[in-house]
């Protein structure tokens, strides 16, 4: 067969190739552009040498060690310091989501100053030496018209050494008004203060209890040292361990702490004082309390007569008297039965804790009911023994005096008039306001957002606008930077010389140190460093005091004194540990150290230093009331009502009433008609302290209980609900006599009927994209304060609930 | 040959959930918006999932840490068109992220719903992309994962052993769950082995494994909480 | 009148068989542009000079990762004019400039492949050769990898040397 290619033919053929040709190329080329916009954006993770070093928590002040995996100049992952006695290589989630914190997008990133006004303000970032040369001009200015002590300095969450720099700083310069952020645990330390004369370092044996008693203590979330918390309660659940520690919590709600602890025990709200003194009915009389610690060591359990002749009610007889079972029952809701299986168990399982006093953990708990709860520790002899209530030999060198000595002008706050020895920093509006005893010029905050987190922060926030000048130290734009004017931008934990001291409620001496992680993300700076560059600038007795060049020096100062100490050790695996106290109770000091060179760098690769032994039955430090015994019958309080009888008299208490200075149960508040619930503000594990709404990984387990995440939530009974007309998932107002606001409703059956709850942490108005949501409800609290402590009490609003 | 398994002691979990965040920061694991997490598209290899029972005030929950239960028998794998999923011989079912068509037949199937599906491209915002952790993949959109029982760290931790010339020890090779729980209620390691903790603890009379009688065979295996036993003068 | 069948018609041939031709030379022939290195470097020269490969990738024994040599690595021999190179002048420019040299990396794996050099060298006895190439012939730096990445070729080494095939041992 012949082919012949007509002219015809062969331009078809070459434009059929020609095409061709453009569709391979188009094909392949076309393909893989098309592929490549269609996937996804494969994200670039650089790879490097990977290094492993350690740091310190300061999420929460519960100071656990941390160890960070670094690729090449990146922090990719934190995880516990296996060897921090405190966390011993746990975490909890917000010590996982320290890596969100240090690359937020939304971090404070260079120095600012308000160039508008504190209503509208307008940031304008300015550079270092203009910022400390701004602070450095105001509070020379004000020193020398005389108004330094006017300066006030509210520390917040940091380390114990920055809390000492920053003291040392304001008292050298001439102020004696350094604030500290309130504590949940205050409520016990008020307990611990007036029953026992304890001013700090309340602490507990958590791993050696046989039985824990919490009367309302959230201890897994967030209460104390939230990790050490956990690792004792699986320590006492320890299939090894043999014996298994009872852990009854006392609450209206049904948190998670109430759902895994062995025995919940749903009480009426704000009864839990009865309930404890319910209990020491049950002990007293059936004879299950300590007789010979209740006889030799305190005071006030019998009725006694004082110097004057007059006979004072005793413990024993108020108990007897007026927490009859079935008042109390009928009281607390709680069965007759219940309370004294309840009370039987704890007296016979030796030794045993009780806590109380908390409510969250910036928020203290009323301190008459810490009282009543303390008393159980005090009936049962847990003081000063393994497995009970301990206080902290604080490991604290003097204090350089400035020299020459100064005298300051009295605080601010005059804590020596209240009846609690420390000053209240939710009196700081109140004082602002006032203007009395003196005007407030300025007002320095590091690591605390007070206008967020204290229960009368809105009124802070109005008096902070009366106060001429005001320095956030903040790494975000929280409510408190707000309103500022000039933003000095802290590092974040992993960017600076990390320390901490011993967190709250453990039993022993401990430095965590380490030196920073990452270089710095943005132009920010260590507050502590900006301090002593201020100390600096300010010269004479300032700089005198503060001669250290950085903070780094500051704290070599403090390893130092550890030397000189002659005691402790550095952070050890467990089994050196049982190994060095087996050595010490033979009399046997073995450091692992013998300079400070060899302590410096020992404390840099381990993470710290400590004491691991606590010495039981020094009972001069622990016991240092008139008395010199625990106080069943409070003589500070005594001392109190006859410094402030009308005080006294407001609160319900005729000079001569015993009950004043007698753990008792408190005066319930009556439910308003138009607002027949009552709102309890509960704390989460991600959001304890108020904070953590601004981490997406924390956001996200905020309430699993309830299946929410990223929103506020209003907890109702279902049966409550169903009375309303609301059903799950409802967007509803929430009204209280001070205001209103939008949530979503979740269902929830560990809710008492009378009450509702919201969590705290949400309703931030400023600041990181992810943190402006729901409802802060500090916001609709009314708060009032308790007549004899001072105290801020927020568990006392009635609201109602409707849809919207 | 090592067979991976996980004892999870309900008694002693705090249910604080550090273990999901270690998972999510140790995988990669995005944040889903919150709009996008209302609808249910949140990833979460780990979760812990509360089981409420009863009224006020008798009301009771058992919150359960759930990650992949790597079944002997898994469902999951059954369905995969593409073999993108299958049980290495060691016991983990894997997952070849690269491989999945999305198609999420096995997120169906999988009775503990621990299979989730990529709805969005995965956005690490600002700085957030710095903390990604250069062993395992950012996973794209369209694609499902799961949990791998950290199987970087494995080969890791082989690799460590092998260089060091010793054999894998016990510990050596922990998924970021287990090494971080702050009350020690994950343990991990080989079930085969009957001398290591897992074995130990797998033949407890309070071991349990979840919804057993679906035949999935699954390698977590759960303690029940068990009760306090009275006090020693009582039991004496 | 006869219809020819399309697949008869010149159009069509012609169509296929440039089509043909162009999947070929746009598929294989020119392959994706590949990146340019921002000094001539030569292998042959240094390695004929006595030095090792991981004199200058560090790690690529037993790390996971091999690296490229950071300008501290090139500065420990050229810190001084070495030859009289143009090229080598342009290690002291970036010094000068106090950046680091960006060299392209010729050769990776995707995203989604965990690959250890330590597990491969150290561990399994290859050597370099064997994935990247004959490095000591070369005198021009390499614009795009030596030996096949592909999967392919990972499988037929890994059932040549007996080592297994498990997914989970590479995917990630």
């Amino acid at each position: 067969m012949s082919f012949r290619v007509n002219r015809r033919d062969f331009l078809r053929f070459a434009g059929g190739g020609a095409a061709g040709l453009a569709a391979s190329g188009v094909t392949l080329r076309g393909l893989s552009t098309l592929n490549a916009a269609l996937a996804a954006e494969e994200v670039e993770v650089p790879g490097g040498p990977e290094a492993w070093r350690l740091s310190v928590c300061s999420l929460c002040p519960g100071g656990c060690g941390l160890r960070v995996r670094t690729i090449g100049k990146r922090a990719v992952k934190i995880q516990g310091n296996p060897l921090h006695p405190v966390n011993r290589g746990g975490l909890c989630p917000r010590g996982l989501a320290g890596l969100q914190v240090l690359y937020h997008p939304d971090r404070l990133r260079a120095p600012q100053k308000n160039v508008g006004s504190r209503e509208a303000p307008q940031w304008q970032e300015i550079s270092w030496d203009e910022a400390i040369g701004t602070l450095a001009d105001r509070l020379a200015e004000l020193n020398r018209r005389g108004q330094a002590h006017g300066v006030v300095f509210v520390g917040g969450r940091c380390g114990h050494q920055r809390h000492r720099l920053f003291q040392r700083f304001l008292r050298a310069y001439g102020s004696p008004n350094y604030l500290r952020t309130p504590s949940g645990l205050d409520g016990a330390q008020a307990a611990a203060y007036l029953q026992q004369g304890a001013r700090e370092g309340l602490a507990y044996d958590l791993e050696g209890t046989r039985y824990l008693l919490s009367f309302g203590a959230n201890f897994l979330e967030g209460w104390g040292s939230p990790v050490g918390a956990m690792r004792a309660f699986g320590q006492w659940r320890d299939s090894a361990a043999g014996r298994r520690t009872k852990f009854v919590q006392v609450e209206p709600r049904f948190s998670l702490t109430a759902a895994r602890a062995d025995e919940w025990v749903a009480v009426r709200p704000g009864t839990e004082a009865a309930l404890a003194l319910g209990l020491a009915y049950v002990l007293i009389t059936e004879g299950l309390y300590d007789a010979r610690f209740v006889s030799e060591r305190t005071f006030g359990f019998e009725d006694w007569r004082d110097a004057a002749g007059r006979t004072h009610l005793g413990f024993r007889s108020l108990v007897l008297t007026e927490y009859r079972l079935n008042l109390v029952a009928a009281l607390t809701q709680v069965p007759v039965e219940t309370i004294l299986r309840l009370a039987r168990e704890f007296g016979r399982s030796r030794p045993g804790l009780a806590l109380g006093g908390h409510h969250a953990s910036t928020l203290p708990g009323d301190p008459y009911t810490a009282m009543a709860v303390h008393s159980l520790n005090a009936l049962m002899g847990s003081l000063e023994t393994p497995g009970g209530v301990l206080v902290r030999a604080e490991f604290e060198a003097e204090e350089p005096r400035p020299s020459p000595v100064r005298r300051l002008p009295p605080h601010l706050l005059d804590p020596d008039d209240t009846l609690l020895p420390w000053a209240d920093l939710t009196r700081l509006p109140e004082a602002i306001l006032a203007g009395k005893p003196y005007a407030v010029e300025a007002v320095l905050v590091h690591g605390a957002d007070p206008v967020f987190s204290l229960p009368n922060g809105e009124q802070l926030a109005l008096a902070l606008q009366r106060v001429p000048f005001v320095v956030s130290f903040a790494s975000f734009l929280d409510e408190t930077t707000a309103q500022a004017d000039l933003i000095l931008p802290d590092h974040t934990d992993l960017e600076k010389w990390q320390e901490a001291g011993s967190p709250p409620t453990f039993p022993v001496p401990l430095q965590s140190l380490s030196p920073p992680v990452v270089e710095p993300v943005h132009q920010t700076r260590d507050a502590a460093d900006v301090v002593l560059a201020l100390a600096h600038t300010l010269g004479g007795e300032v700089a005198a005091a503060l001669p250290q060049g950085s903070f780094q020096e500051f704290v070599r100062r403090q390893v130092e004194e550890i030397f000189a100490a002659q005691t402790g050790y550095t952070f050890t695996t467990s089994l050196e540990e049982t190994w060095n106290r087996l050595l010490e109770r033979s009399g046997w000091w073995a450091p692992t150290y013998s300079t400070v060179e060899q302590l410096w760098e020992q404390i840099q690769e381990r993470g710290g230093w400590w004491e691991p032994n606590y010495y039981y039955g020094e009972w001069k430090r622990v016991l240092r009331t008139p008395s010199r015994r625990f106080e069943f019958y409070s003589q500070a309080l005594a001392r109190w009502a006859a410094q402030h009888v009308d005080q006294a008299r407001a609160a319900g208490f005729e000079p001569g009433d015993d009950h004043l200075c007698l753990p008792h149960q408190p005066p319930l508040p009556e439910s308003p008609a138009e607002f027949p619930l009552l709102l309890l503000p509960v704390e989460v594990l991600p959001l304890a302290g108020g904070d953590g709404a601004h981490l997406p990984y924390l956001e996200q387990i905020a309430g699993p209980h309830v299946f929410e995440q990223w929103e506020s939530w209003l907890e109702i009974n279902p049966r409550t609900a169903g009375e309303l007309g609301l059903v799950e998932g409802d967007r509803v107002w929430v009204e209280s006599p001070r205001g209103r606001a939008q949530v979503r409703l979740r269902l929830y059956p560990g809710v008492h009927p009378a009450v509702v709850h919201l969590p705290l942490g949400y309703g931030r108005t400023q600041g990181s994209r992810w943190g402006r949501r729901g409802v802060n409800p500090l916001g609709l609290l009314e708060s009032q304060r308790e007549p004899v402590s001072g105290h801020l009490q927020i568990t006392r609003t009635y609201v109602r609930v409707y849809r919207s | 040959m090592p067979r991976w398994g996980m004892v999870i002691d309900l008694a002693k979990c705090t249910a604080c959930q550090a273990c999901v965040v270690a998972c999510q920061t140790e995988n990669n694991v995005p944040c889903v918006e919150p709009e996008q997490a209302a609808r249910g598209r949140r990833i979460s290899w780990l979760t812990v999932l509360p089981e409420l029972h009863g009224d006020y005030p008798r009301v009771s929950m058992r919150l359960l840490p759930l990650p992949c239960l790597h079944c002997d028998s898994p469902p999951c794998i059954r369905v995969c068109p593409v073999g993108a999923t299958g049980i290495t011989p060691e016991g983990v079912v894997r997952q070849t992220f690269a491989r999945c068509i999305g198609c999420r037949y096995c997120t169906n199937a999988c009775p503990y719903t621990r299979r989730m599906f990529n709805w969005y491209r995965p956005e690490f915002p600002g700085g957030l992309s710095l903390a990604l952790n250069p062993d395992v993949s950012v996973r794209p959109k369209g694609v499902v994962e799961k949990c791998t029982l950290c199987h970087h760290r494995l080969m890791q931790a082989r690799e460590r052993a092998q260089a060091e010339e010793r054999p894998l020890a016990e510990g050596d090779y922990l998924p970021a769950c287990v090494e971080i729980c702050p009350a020690t209620a994950m343990y991990f390691g080989d079930l085969e082995d009957p001398d290591s903790k897992v074995a130990e603890l797998a033949r407890s009379p309070r071991a349990f494994r979840y919804l057993e009688e679906l035949g999935t065979e699954p390698k977590v295996i759960y303690l029940s909480e068990g009760e306090w036993t009275g006090s020693e003068e009582e039991r004496r | 009148m006869e219809l020819a069948p399309p697949w008869k018609a010149p159009w069509f041939l012609g169509f296929g068989f440039f089509f043909a031709v162009g999947w070929f030379l746009f598929g294989w022939v020119w392959p994706a542009p590949s990146p340019r290195q921002p000094l001539r470097y030569n292998h042959a020269v240094h390695i004929a000079n006595g030095m090792g490969c991981v004199d200058c990738h560090a790690g690529g024994r037993d790390q996971e990762r091999a690296t490229l040599p950071g300008l501290d690595t090139c500065l420990m021999c050229h810190q001084e004019a070495v030859t009289e190179s143009s090229e080598e002048e342009k290690i002291r420019a970036f010094a000068a400039a106090g950046r680091e040299i960006p060299w392209a990396q010729a050769t990776r794996v995707p995203r989604h492949v965990y690959f250890s050099h330590r597990r491969h060298v150290a561990l399994g006895g290859l050597e370099c050769v064997d994935c990247h190439g004959a490095m000591e012939t070369r005198t021009e730096p390499p614009r795009y990898p030596v030996g096949p990445t592909t999967m392919d070729a990972c499988l037929d080494c890994h059932e040549q040397r007996k080592v297994d095939n498990d997914c989970n041992r590479c995917h990630r």
